[in-house]
């Protein structure tokens, strides 16, 4: 498959004057469908990094391709944003009218699209995040779950091939998280649409089928995300968040009792541990 | 006394023109020198507009907020004297950054109390310190540092008054881990200097009980719980009710319980869950 996200040599720098680099000569491919979540330090240059791939900053050195084309070329601009839609930690710098309705129809108006495309649209797009039965609302009296939601609608009515979305949930309680996670997965599995996630949360992580870890500016990890949370080293070093199931689970293999690491989730933990608590065999 | 007593605070945002956030209905709330009160709830249910009110910069509707017995709204004389002694760390505090150099920034709220250049001086130092960044920062633009930085930078500002009470509006969003941990490290030494007063909101259930010493639970408005922080969140039937998120560890140890293990729920470090677990498969 080819690569809908394509980075050549990209090193970028916010002005000559700095010293260092803040994205340093990366070269790295996402493919069409792909659900990638990027993980890694403050400072280690994520934001910056995804912000290369819709044209809102440009490389100092090297190329950024979008479906082929080249973001430092004025003339994809429009294009781009069309393809990739962003969307941030906070909803309400991205909700630009007071009815649910109006704000999702903002995008496709913009593109000048006829009305009945645009009204098929806006339909649709709240009918993926849950929201039709919420179209005449007030903007501002939705909860935090739910603007997050108003704001991925929005980015979908411009159907989009690839979304971006820098830690979308980090304002959000628990539940509403996952709620979003799930949509993210809908989004990508059943109407294959490229999502690239920026997130400090190992949970979150685990959604995604690939996992890059940035360090300084480079890639310093490209693996599946079980790989990157079975190994606790690796979560050190790069000073990433650990779960506590798995912690827990580490527990176990550190008194030497061996509990399975292969699904990390809160569930594939309980799971692990009934094993054990119903193995008669397991000697103390 | 209490430091802070919020008596039959109630407050509607209708008739101003900021319709953004949730009304408070008949707060109580009183909290004692030196106590670390978690404020938690779900987003949208008013915390952020309580403590805006504890932080005298909404007058409330009906009720008031007193400090050390005085009413802080009473009137504006009083209110400047108070205004230094309760410090109040926004949710991205870090956007609020504004002058050309950090020392300018972390000086700005001593400079407005009149104090003098050397003293001024003493206390940007001191800040500056106990946030745990280098004073060579101090020279640097805040737009040139790191997310963290920034974070670290603004609550320095608030820190170089010297509050006697420290309000954090979720003050490890979008934090890595280390620097989530050294934010809430700090902010606990702050509390145990001088017996200085925290009230902390977070949708990070292992920090609330790790760090606070009572929760105020809040939704739609109202406190719905208040008390001690080991002994709500021990409680099942409160926890269920109000939708209280528990940690990852927790959870666990509930689904293990829901399949008939005869096991401890109230269980939130991974030390206990293991030894619970190693109890129950080796003295049965």
């Amino acid at each position: 498959m080819e690569n809908f996200i394509e980075t050549k040599n990209l090193s970028f720098r916010y002005s000559d004057q700095d010293k260092d680099l803040i994205l340093d000569n990366i070269s790295l491919g996402i493919k069409q469908g792909e659900f990638v979540c990027i993980l890694g330090r403050n400072g280690s240059g994520k934001s910056t990094l995804v912000k290369t791939f819709n044209s809102l900053l440009l490389p100092s050195e090297g190329k950024v391709y979008v479906n082929g084309m080249d973001t430092a070329d004025e003339k994809h601009n429009f294009e781009i944003h069309k393809q990739v839609g962003l969307i941030l930690q906070n909803p309400d710098n991205q909700i630009v009218s007071s009815i649910v309705e109006e704000d999702v129809a903002f995008g496709p108006e913009n593109l000048g699209l006829a009305p009945a495309e645009i009204k098929y649209r806006v339909e649709r797009a709240l009918n993926i995040v849950g929201l039709e039965s919420f179209s005449q609302n007030i903007t501002h009296k939705l909860s935090g779950g739910q603007k997050q939601k108003l704001a991925i609608a929005e980015v979908l009515a411009m159907e989009p091939q690839c979304i971006i979305l820098d830690e979308p949930t980090s304002m959000l309680d628990s539940f509403s998280q996952v709620e979003i996670l799930k949509i993210l997965k809908k989004i990508n599995k059943k109407y294959k649409i490229t999502v690239i996630l920026v997130t400090h949360s190992t949970r979150e992580a685990m959604f995604a089928d690939r996992a890059i870890v940035m360090e300084k500016g480079r890639i310093a990890v490209d693996t599946k995300p079980v790989d990157v949370f079975s190994d606790i080293d690796l979560l050190n070093k790069f000073n990433l968040h650990i779960p506590q199931g798995i912690k827990l689970l580490l527990e176990f293999n550190k008194k030497g009792v061996s509990l399975h690491l292969s699904d990390l989730s809160v569930d594939g933990c309980v799971a692990s541990i009934e094993k054990f608590l119903e193995d008669k065999n397991a000697v103390n | 006394m209490p430091l802070i007593e919020v008596k039959e605070l109630s407050f509607s945002y209708e008739k101003s023109s900021n319709l953004k956030k949730q009304d408070l209905s008949n707060i109580n709330l009183n909290i004692n020198r030196g106590e670390i009160i978690g404020l938690i709830g779900p987003s949208g249910s008013g915390k952020t507009t309580l403590v805006q009110q504890i932080g005298g910069l909404l007058r409330p509707d009906h009720g008031t907020v007193l400090f050390d017995g005085l009413d802080i709204f009473k009137d504006s004389k009083v209110f400047r004297k108070l205004r230094y002694k309760i410090g109040l760390v926004f949710q991205n505090p870090e956007e609020q950054l504004f002058s050309e150099t950090i020392f300018k920034d972390i000086a700005f709220g001593p400079h407005n109390m009149g104090l003098s250049r050397d003293n001024i001086a003493k206390r940007v130092l001191e800040a500056i310190n106990f946030v745990g960044l280098d004073k060579s920062i101090l020279s640097k633009s805040p737009f040139e540092i790191s997310g963290g930085e920034k974070r670290r930078v603004a609550i320095a500002g608030v820190i170089a008054m010297r509050p006697e009470i420290l309000i954090l509006d979720e003050p490890t969003v979008g934090l890595d881990f280390e620097g989530s941990r050294s934010i809430l490290s700090y902010i606990k030494q702050y509390n145990r200097e001088n017996k200085n007063t925290l009230i902390l909101i977070s949708h990070n259930m292992d920090d609330i009980i790790n760090l606070t010493d009572k929760v105020a639970v809040m939704s739609a408005g109202e406190i719905k719980a208040f008390g001690k922080t080991g002994k709500i969140f021990a409680d099942p039937v409160l926890l269920h009710s109000l939708k209280i998120d528990v940690p990852e560890i927790t959870k666990i140890m509930k689904k293990l319980k829901e399949k008939g293990f005869n096991l401890k729920d109230s269980v939130f470090t991974e030390r206990e869950a293991l030894q619970e677990i190693l109890r129950l498969k080796y003295t049965i």
